[in-house]
């Protein structure tokens, strides 16, 4: 493999520089890893991680805390080297070209800060003009960002004034500034309250129809199942799943299926039934609710056959649900120590 | 939402065009605000006008002249100025950028597309913005002086250049310590405590190790040459008299003690001061004062921008690359000869001759310095340049931790060592190259010292230069292998129990008379081998324990070649596990 910053780039470097960008802008993929490696020391805080995210998706990366998700986040916005491998955003090799990357791209950490000395708009300011916009472009930019994350009228206010809620706004108002085709969002709703919450859900949809790339990581899981198209398991520095949310789930989630079985007659009958039954475990009854809960490795005949025989057994059965997995369930699962490989 | 339209898809304004610069601007609106910057310019303006005006009326009274009088006030005027330029600005700038690492938003800069020279000059003008506008505030009082004292615009261009380049350089130095300390009032403290160490230190004390240059690093030779001719001018104007007199070197310090000949002695000493002070001797030409020290700043603030850069460009990044460090060295090292060699001849280099405190308390007469003199001079040669060949070789040896990511790296391009000049690679060999450039520069000032008029009968011997090359090299190593295979808590404790205690234990023999003793206890310091070398290569003075001090010198050669022999080895293997812990790895994870 190539190392970042071993090229020879002769006499005209600006020339080759722009000519081998805009070869590679050409590429689909808006986030491209290979072989990424993370050291902390001796602790490895991302091993080997491969993550494609094409152009256009909004990417959900999940994973317990110490998966190396921020880690991975930090040199995707450029503020971190690797160990070694390589990073391509937009095409562009971030670790030859961090500048020319850093036009394309927009960074929200956790608890993001803002300078307390500021008000809103100068701190919009700063950032517009640190992005070459100018003049008249400059304000109606920031009035933009302003509007689309609904903070026009703290325009005047000292940054120090705001709400949790506020401050993840306008930092967001900060990352649109310069239209960044691929916006890196590491837990942007952490602290937040549940209508800061729905807020921002609300801004990055915004942000996600205008076509951008999102890359997210978040623990309100269902909120990233709802907006991702694409979501990516990590665990101990290494992506474990990527793919569409219902094929994470269905690649991630056990062989057996647990299905629960409400009666409006006694469960016993039913109970002694399942009980003999083939590829039934982990049987669980809720006499009270008359709700019988097991796990099911069989076929979708064997599940048939299964429901035949209840009700010829004399059970009359008032709703047989097999629960889906979801997102969340895994994500618990992965927390969990020993219940999942690392694999 | 909009795309953002072709102008507003221009790239970052270029980074000298200041007014331009998003942090310049940022920091004009937040150091601007009109309540705060109200008081302080009522608060600065008040004090220069007293002090002003202090100033004028008392020089009024003793000089019947208003241009003298203008040239007095304009004293607190420019002391006030360097209050504000170098001690509130240091200040601002320092913390400006420490709470912009404690909250994050130097994180966010870092992210923008500026260029780093951009962010740079951001930070360098902007923190600082409101002590540039108090100052620009002042400058009536400093015109009203300049125009009324008939002082030539070019004494008041350079001292001003000068003053320009000694702030930008504190205000560096401020950015450099916010850079690197993260804690808002230690980096303060640092700050402060490297522009005390530049300011006062270096030219009161380290200075008089032959280190003549550090003096400027500040706005003093400049200042005190112009000052000692606007003094003689005045002088000259109320007492021409005064050039008539014909007064031979050696009775004109009897001026000032003798009744109503204060104004003489003044005059003299002054005229004596300016015409010395005008150049500097670098080796065999001359230089003007104003653009030597222009020069030796300019040299500092390159390092310290170089060391920004790096920086802000990594987070994990050394201050300097192994190959920058060198040229550092070798810059500092070439300003010492070339500014103490030409000093050695005329006696300016020895204390006893050159300094009140030498002339009263060290043995000698007004004209020539005793061996033993000369000898300690050599010694703290050595040493200050120990210290600072230390210095840059601790920023440039790697972490084990750092060590191990290079291997990592290296292993996946199939090398089995990381590059030499990387940050990762071991800093061996520019260890060795740096202690062989430092004893070099310690070998051609003694050798210029003792072959000088001072000492017709003492030189050095053929085979003076491999031992100091030696001495050079074995406290080099040490020090280098400590750091990279134990880190920097072994290392200290190391100097500290082996080159410090033992010369403070030496030192309680010394005064209680156990001479023989306290001698044999220095032996395991780096810091006194200097002298003890030079006692075994030149035969010392006359001494009584001659032997012993030999002995001394021997058995440090003795230890620090075990340890360095020892410290290689165990560096070696070190490295040799680290490297079978990083193939292991990569075969695991193939």
């Amino acid at each position: 493999m190539q190392m970042s910053g071993h090229v020879f780039l002769g006499r005209n470097r600006n020339f080759q520089i722009r000519c081998r960008i805009e070869k590679q802008e050409q590429e689909d993929w808006a986030i491209q890893t290979i072989d990424l490696r993370v050291d902390y020391g001796e602790t490895n805080a991302v091993r080997g991680l491969n993550l494609q995210v094409p152009r256009g998706e909004v990417y959900g990366l999940v994973g317990p805390n110490g998966a190396g998700k921020t880690s991975t986040f930090k040199i995707l916005a450029t503020l971190m080297e690797p160990t070694y491998g390589e990073v391509r955003l937009c095409g562009i090799d971030a670790l030859l070209y961090p500048r020319e990357v850093r036009h394309r791209i927009a960074y929200m950490p956790d608890l993001a800060p803002l300078p307390s000395d500021l008000k809103c708009g100068e701190f919009l300011e700063m950032f517009a003009a640190a992005y070459g916009l100018r003049g008249k472009a400059k304000r109606a930019r920031i009035d933009e960002c302003l509007e689309a994350t609904q903070m026009t009228e703290k325009r005047t206010a000292f940054c120090k004034t705001l709400s949790r809620g506020m401050t993840q706004r306008l930092v967001l108002a900060k990352s649109l500034l310069h239209n960044p085709e691929l916006m890196i969002l590491d837990e942007p709703a952490s602290g937040m309250d549940p209508m800061a919450r729905a807020d921002l859900r609300r801004a990055l949809r915004v942000i996600a129809d205008a076509g951008r790339t999102v890359i997210v990581s978040s623990h309100i899981l269902s909120e990233l199942a709802d907006m991702c198209t694409s979501v990516g398991l990590m665990k101990k520095g290494k992506l474990i799943a990527s793919g569409s949310v219902s094929d994470v789930v269905s690649q991630m989630s056990r062989p057996q299926r647990r299905i629960s079985v409400r009666l409006v007659n006694d469960v016993e009958i039913a109970r002694q039934l399942l009980q003999k039954a083939n590829h039934v475990s982990d049987l669980t009854t809720d006499a009270a609710a008359k709700t019988i809960r097991f796990d099911f490795d069989g076929n979708e005949d064997a599940q048939s056959e299964l429901i035949s025989d209840l009700i010829s057994g004399g059970s009359k059965l008032r709703s047989f649900e097999e629960q889906q997995s979801t997102i969340e369930d895994i994500f618990i699962e992965m927390s969990e120590p020993n219940k999942m490989s690392d694999e | 939402m909009s795309e953002a339209t072709p102008e507003s898809k221009s790239r970052p304004a270029p980074a000298w065009n200041l007014a331009a610069n998003p942090i310049f601007r940022r920091y004009c609106k937040s150091q601007l605000r009109p309540v705060s910057t109200g008081f302080w310019i009522v608060t600065v303006l008040i004090f220069v006008t007293f002090f002003f005006l202090l100033a004028y009326i008392g020089a009024g009274k003793q000089w019947d002249d208003p241009a003298i009088q203008a040239r007095a006030a304009i004293i607190p005027v420019i002391i006030i100025q360097g209050i504000l330029l170098m001690v509130f600005g240091n200040g601002a700038t320092t913390l400006a950028y420490v709470r912009e690492a404690e909250e994050g938003i130097a994180s966010y800069q870092r992210l923008t597309p500026m260029k780093p020279l951009a962010k740079v000059l951001g930070y360098l003008f902007g923190p600082p913005i409101r002590c540039y506008l108090l100052i620009l505030l002042t400058l009536p009082f400093t015109i009203f002086g300049v125009v009324k004292g008939n002082i030539p615009l070019n004494d008041i261009l350079q001292v001003a250049s000068i003053f320009f380049v000694s702030g930008i350089l504190y205000h560096l130095i401020g950015l450099f310590a916010a850079t690197v300390i993260k804690r808002r009032l230690l980096a303060g403290i640092v700050s402060m405590g490297i522009v005390f160490l530049i300011t006062i230190i270096m030219p009161l004390i380290i200075a008089k190790s032959g280190y003549q240059f550090f003096t400027h690093f500040t706005i003093w030779p400049v200042l005190n040459q112009h000052k000692s001719e606007l003094i003689v001018e005045s002088l000259l104007s109320q007492n021409p008299e005064f050039s008539e007199k014909d007064v031979k070197d050696a009775e004109w310090k009897d001026f000032r003690r003798r009744r109503g000949e204060w104004q003489f002695f003044q005059y003299q000493k002054h005229k004596i001061l300016s015409e010395t002070q005008g150049e500097i001797q670098f080796f065999q030409s001359k230089i003007p004062t104003f653009a030597f020290s222009f020069t030796v700043q300019c040299f500092l603030v390159f390092t310290f921008g170089v060391i920004i850069y790096r920086r802000w460009k990594s987070g994990t990044a050394h201050l300097l690359s192994k190959n920058f460090c060198l040229f550092v060295f070798g810059g500092i090292l070439v300003l010492f000869l070339g500014t103490s060699l030409p000093l050695i001849e005329s006696g300016q280099i020895f204390p006893s001759i050159n300094t009140q405190f030498g002339r009263n308390y060290m043995a000698s007469t007004a004209t020539q310095a005793t061996v033993t003199e000369g000898m300690g001079l050599s010694a703290a040669c050595g040493f200050v340049t120990l210290l600072i060949a230390n210095m840059l070789i601790q920023t440039i040896t790697p972490s084990r931790d750092g060590y191990i990511k290079g291997l990592r790296r290296a292993d996946k391009i199939g090398r089995r060592n990381p590059k030499v000049g990387s940050d990762e690679g071991t800093s061996l060999w520019h260890t060795i190259i740096i202690a062989l450039l430092g004893a070099a520069a310690w070998y051609w000032f003694t050798n210029t010292l003792f072959e000088s008029s001072a000492y017709p009968e003492k030189s050095l011997p053929s085979h003076a230069f491999p031992i100091m090359a030696a001495v050079f090299l074995f406290a080099a190593i040490c020090f280098s292998t400590t750091l990279q295979v134990f880190g920097k808590g072994v290392l200290w404790m190391s100097i500290l129990f082996l080159w410090i205690v033992p010369l403070l234990a030496s030192g309680i023999c010394f005064i209680s008379e156990g001479i023989v003793a306290g001698i044999y206890l220095t032996s395991p310091s780096a810091f006194a081998s200097f002298f003890n070398s030079l006692t075994y290569l030149l035969d010392g003075p006359d001494l009584e324990n001659l032997k012993h001090i030999k002995n001394a010198f021997w058995i440090w050669i003795a230890l620090h070649g075990f340890l360095t022999a020892i410290l290689l080895a165990v560096s070696q293997s070190r490295q040799a596990q680290l490297r079978q812990l990083v193939f292991n790895e990569s075969k695991d994870n193939d």
